[in-house]
C-alpha cells in the first residue's frame, strides 16, 4: 500500500491505479448482472417469467445500480436503476417494457465493454480488444461499384469488404480467421458457381452468399446445391447481405420471436396478429420466397407460414430445411391439396405442419399458438452465443460440422467443452444465474474461438467447437490454455456462491472415428473421462488411451450403477483383485475392445442395460476384436431377463448373476476364472 | 488510537473499493465481513469503532444484521452506517429509524467515501 502511494504521489492516482484493476476482475460478475436483466426480459417475451426470477433480476439490476457508479459507470447505475424500477412491483410487463429491458440490457453491456467515462481505461476490457480485430467479407466480383457500397455500408458494423479476383488470392492475403463471410456475384454467368465450391474448401468456416442479375428459381436452388447459404438478386442491398451472414458475428440476438407468413393475404396476417395471444409475436408478412431470406432482420423467425402447394412449395421447404440459419424455425404449410400424398411429401421436404388453407383465422391463430408454444419450450434452451441455439439447433450445427468435414479434407477436431457443477450453480444461484454463466461461457469461448468452424451449444450445460485444419494435439493445447486462463481470470465466473469450471474431450478426424458419428462419439467419451478424473480437465480420446494402455487389471466392472459398482469394487479388492469401473456402453468398447484395446482384464463384469451402448452391443465388439480369446464375460442381468441370458451366451459370455448381486456369490464365481485364465499377455 | 472499520458488504468488488477507498484516503485500519453472520462475529470478535453495512445481502440482510448487532451488549453501542442503493427518501428514513447512525448512497465516489464516513461520525481523516 505505502508503495502505490509514494510511487503515484496521491490518493486519487493511487485509487486510479487500483481501481482499474478490480474493475477488469469484476467485469464479468457486472457482465453477468447485465445478463440476467437480459434473460428475465426474454423470460417475459416468453410468457415464462416467474416471480422469482423477476425478484433476482431486480435484486441484480439493484446491485449493479449500486456497483456501477462506484466504478466510474455512471450511465451504467442509471441504466440499472431504470431496470430495477421496471421489474419492481407484480403486474404484468408490457411488450414495450419488454423491448425497453433488452435495449437497457445491451446499453448496459456496451458501456461495460467501452470502459469508464471520462477516463481512458484502453484495454482494460478484453471484449474491447478482441472487438478491434478486422473483420473482412470477401466478394467475388468483377463490379467494384457493388464492392465500394457494400464497403461503405458494412463498414460501421466493423467489417470490410476484401474484394478478389481468384480464391486463390483470397486464401493468399486474408488469414482464416479475419474472413467472417463470402459474397459470390455471379453476374450474368451462372456457371461462376462452381466458385462457391472452391471458396468452400478454401474458407470452410463462413457462409457463402451468391448474388446474380438472374431472379430464377432454379438458380437459386443451383445455388443451394452447391453450399450457397442463400441467394441475392441484384440490386444487392447490405442488410441483406448481413442478414444472411449474420450469424453471431454481426448479428444481435432479439427476444420477441417472429412468425413471417408467405403469401397470406394482409387481412389474415391482421386477424393472426390479433389473435394469437399466447405470446408475444411479431408477424411480417412477406410476398416473395426471396423477402422471407431478406426479413430476417432479427435472427431466425419461431414461425414460417407458407400458402400453396405443388412442387414448388416442396422446393422451398427443402432450400430452408437445408439452410442452417432456418434450423430453430418451425415451417408451416397453408395447402389447398389436403390430400395423404401430398401432406406426406411437404413433410418429408422438412414442413413441420400442415393445414388446410380454407382454415378459419381462430384455427389457425390456434394452431400457431401451439407451434410457438412448443418453440417457447425449445427457446428456453436459447443459447447467447448465438441467440438461437436449441438442442435442435446443435444436431444442426454437427450436421453443419460433418458437411464441413466432408468438404474440407484437412484435420478437423472437435471439442466438446461442459461446465462443471452446473448443477450447484442452479441449486445455489438459480437457473438465471446459471443461464448467465452459460452466456458469458459462450462469449468467451466466441471470442478464443473466432476461427471455429462451428462454435455453437452442446446439450444442456456445455458447448461445441469444431476447428478446422487442427489435429487432436493441437486442439487439445488450445483448449488447455483456454481453460487455464479462464480458470486464471475471465471465465472463472465467481459469484458469491458459485465458480464455474470446465471439462473438455476432444477427438479429431480421421483418428478417433472414421466419419461424423463416431467423431462425436470419441469426443463424448474423452469428455465423460475427463469429467471423471475430477473435472477441470481436457482430454483426447488419444491421450486417454495412451494412459489407460499401461493397465491391466483382474476384472473390470462395467455397469453404469455406482452404489453396486463400489460395492463389487471394495469386495475384489479386499481379495487382492485388482479392478477398473466403467459406467456407460461407449468407454466400455473404447477402452476394452477399442482400435487400440487399451485395456485388458482377465474377467469383464457386464451389465447388460448400459447407457450409451447396451451390454449386447459391448459384447459383440469384445467378440469381434477377439477379447473373449484371452478374457472371461460374466453379465448382471435382471431376473426378468432370462432370454436376454441365452442370447449373452450365445455370444460368448462364460456366466451370468442375477441381479440384485450377492457380492459374496459373485466373489466366489469371479476368483476361480481369474485364476484359471493364462496371466495376460502385455499388447 | 486508530480507528477501526468494519465493512460488511456481500459483493467482493464494493468490499474491495470500500477497503481501498478507505486505506488510501485514511489511517483507519479496515476489517471485512462478507455475511451479515460473518459480520456480527467479526464486530463481537474485533469491536470495531464504526460499521459499514450493506443492506441488502442474501440470508441476512443490513436491517437483520443491525438488530443482531444492536440486541449483542459487546457490539450493542458501535455506530453502524448503512450503505444502500435505495433511492427513495422514505426506504432511507426506514433505516434511520432502526437505529442507524446515518445512511450513505451507493454508488459511491471512492475519492468521497473516506470524508462522507467522517462526516456522519464525527471523526478525523487520520
Amino acid at each position: 500500500m505505502g508503495v502505490v502511494l509514494s510511487s503515484a504521489g496521491n490518493p486519487a492516482e493511487a485509487l486510479n491505479d487500483r481501481m482499474a484493476a478490480i474493475r477488469e476482475r469484476s467485469l464479468p460478475a457486472f457482465l453477468l448482472r447485465a445478463d440476467a436483466i437480459a434473460s428475465a426480459a426474454s423470460a417475459v417475451a416468453d410468457g415464462v417469467l416467474d416471480d422469482e426470477v423477476r425478484r433476482s433480476a431486480e435484486r441484480e439490476a439493484h446491485k449493479l445500480a449500486g456497483a456501477g457508479g462506484s466504478f466510474g459507470f455512471q450511465n451504467v447505475t442509471e441504466l440499472a436503476r431504470e431496470a430495477e424500477h421496471l421489474f419492481e412491483g407484480d403486474g404484468p410487463i408490457s411488450s414495450e417494457v419488454v423491448l425497453r429491458l433488452t435495449e437497457i440490457a445491451a446499453q448496459i453491456r456496451t458501456a461495460l465493454e467501452e470502459g469508464p467515462q471520462g477516463e481512458d481505461a484502453p484495454g482494460s476490457s478484453p471484449q474491447a480488444v478482441a472487438r478491434a480485430v478486422e473483420k473482412y467479407v470477401l466478394l467475388f466480383s468483377a463490379d467494384a461499384e457493388l464492392a465500394a457500397r457494400l464497403g461503405a455500408e458494412l463498414s460501421p458494423l466493423g467489417v470490410s469488404i476484401s474484394l478478389h479476383d481468384s480464391v486463390d488470392a483470397a486464401k493468399e492475403l486474408r488469414q482464416d480467421n479475419a474472413v467472417i463471410g463470402a459474397i459470390v456475384d455471379l453476374g450474368s454467368d451462372s456457371t461462376r458457381l462452381a466458385v462457391v465450391r472452391s471458396v468452400n474448401v478454401a474458407f470452410p468456416q463462413v457462409a457463402t452468399v451468391v448474388c446474380g442479375e438472374s431472379d430464377d428459381w432454379a438458380v437459386r436452388l443451383e445455388a443451394a446445391g452447391v453450399g450457397a447459404a442463400g441467394y441475392l438478386s441484384h440490386p444487392v442491398s447490405c442488410g441483406d447481405v448481413v442478414d444472411l451472414l449474420g450469424g453471431p458475428a454481426m448479428q444481435e440476438p432479439c427476444g420477441i420471436p417472429t412468425l413471417i407468413a408467405l403469401g397470406l393475404s394482409a387481412a389474415k396476417c391482421e386477424a393472426l396478429q390479433a389473435t394469437v395471444t399466447e405470446s408475444v409475436v411479431r408477424v411480417v408478412a412477406v410476398d416473395d420466397a426471396e423477402a422471407l431470406w431478406g426479413a430476417r432482420a432479427s435472427g431466425a423467425p419461431a414461425v414460417i407460414l407458407v400458402v400453396g402447394d405443388g412442387a414448388r412449395v416442396e422446393a422451398m421447404c427443402r432450400v430452408v430445411r437445408g439452410d442452417f440459419k432456418f434450423a430453430t424455425s418451425r415451417l408451416l404449410v397453408l395447402s389447398s391439396v389436403i390430400q395423404p400424398g401430398a401432406i406426406t411429401s411437404l413433410l418429408g421436404a422438412g414442413a413441420d405442419d400442415v393445414l388446410p388453407e380454407s382454415i378459419s383465422d381462430a384455427d389457425l391463430a390456434a394452431r400457431v399458438t401451439v407451434w410457438l408454444r412448443r418453440d417457447r419450450g425449445a427457446r428456453q434452451e436459447i443459447d447467447a452465443l448465438t441467440g438461437v441455439a436449441t438442442q435442435r439447433r446443435s444436431i444442426s450445427i454437427l450436421e453443419r460440422g460433418a458437411w464441413i468435414a466432408a468438404k474440407s479434407e484437412t484435420a478437423l477436431s472437435i471439442v466438446l467443452v461442459e461446465i462443471d457443477l452446473h448443477d450447484d450453480i442452479v441449486t445455489k444461484s438459480g437457473r438465471l444465474m446459471a443461464d448467465a454463466v452459460l452466456a458469458h461461457c459462450g462469449r468467451d469461448l466466441e471470442l478464443e474461438f473466432h476461427d471455429a468452424a462451428v462454435i455453437g451449444r452442446w446439450q444442456d450445460r456445455g458447448f461445441v467447437v469444431v476447428l478446422s485444419n487442427t489435429d487432436a494435439s493441437a486442439a487439445t493445447r488450445r483448449v488447455t490454455g483456454f481453460l487455464q486462463r479462464s480458470a486464471a481470470n475471465r471465465l472463472g465466473v465467481s459469484t458469491a456462491s458459485a465458480r464455474a469450471m470446465f471439462s473438455a474431450g476432444v477427438a479429431s478426424f480421421p483418428d478417433d472415428g472414421r466419419d461424423w458419428r463416431t467423431l462425436t462419439d470419441a469426443a463424448v467419451v474423452a469428455l465423460r473421462d475427463a469429467r471423471r478424473n475430477g473435472g477441470g480437465r481436457v482430454r483426447s480420446l488419444q491421450q486417454r488411451r495412451d494412459e489407460a494402455a499401461m493397465s491391466r487389471v483382474d476384472v473390470a466392472i462395467v455397469d453404469d450403477d455406482s452404489v453396486l459398482t463400489g460395492a463389487i469394487e471394495d469386495a475384489l479388492s479386499a481379495c487382492g483383485h485388482s479392478t477398473r469401473v466403467i459406467d456407460n456402453g461407449l468407454s466400455a468398447t473404447a477402452a476394452l475392445a477399442g482400435i487400440a484395446a487399451p485395456l485388458s482384464a482377465r474377467v469383464i463384469l457386464l451389465d447388460l442395460g448400459l447407457p450409451g451402448q447396451d451390454g449386447f452391443a459391448v459384447l459383440s465388439a469384445l467378440k469381434q476384436s477377439g477379447v473373449l480369446a484371452r478374457s472371461c464375460v460374466v453379465v448382471l442381468t435382471g431376473q426378468a431377463q432370462q432370454n436376454s441370458v441365452v442370447q449373452a451366451l450365445q455370444l460368448g459370455a462364460c456366466d451370468y448373476v442375477v441381479k440384485p448381486v450377492d457380492i459374496q456369490d459373485l466373489v466366489e464365481r469371479v476368483r476361480p476364472l481369474v485364476e484359471q485364465l493364462p496371466a495376460v499377455v502385455a499388447e | 488510537m486508530t480507528k477501526t472499520l468494519l465493512i460488511v458488504d456481500d459483493e467482493d468488488d464494493i468490499r474491495e473499493v470500500a477497503e481501498m477507498s478507505i486505506e488510501l484516503g485514511t489511517s483507519w485500519a479496515v476489517v471485512t465481513a462478507s455475511s451479515g453472520a460473518t459480520g456480527v462475529a467479526r464486530a463481537a470478535e474485533t469491536k470495531p469503532d464504526a460499521i459499514l453495512l450493506d443492506v441488502m445481502m442474501p440470508g441476512m440482510d443490513g436491517p437483520a444484521t443491525l438488530a443482531a448487532l444492536k440486541g449483542n451488549d459487546a457490539t450493542q453501542a458501535i455506530p453502524i452506517i448503512f450503505l444502500t442503493a435505495k433511492v427513495r427518501a422514505s426506504d432511507r428514513e426506514t433505516l434511520v429509524a432502526l437505529g442507524a447512525t446515518a445512511v450513505l448512497s451507493k454508488p459511491f465516489d471512492p475519492l468521497e467515501l473516506p470524508q462522507q464516513i467522517a462526516d456522519a461520525l464525527g471523526w478525523g481523516l487520520s
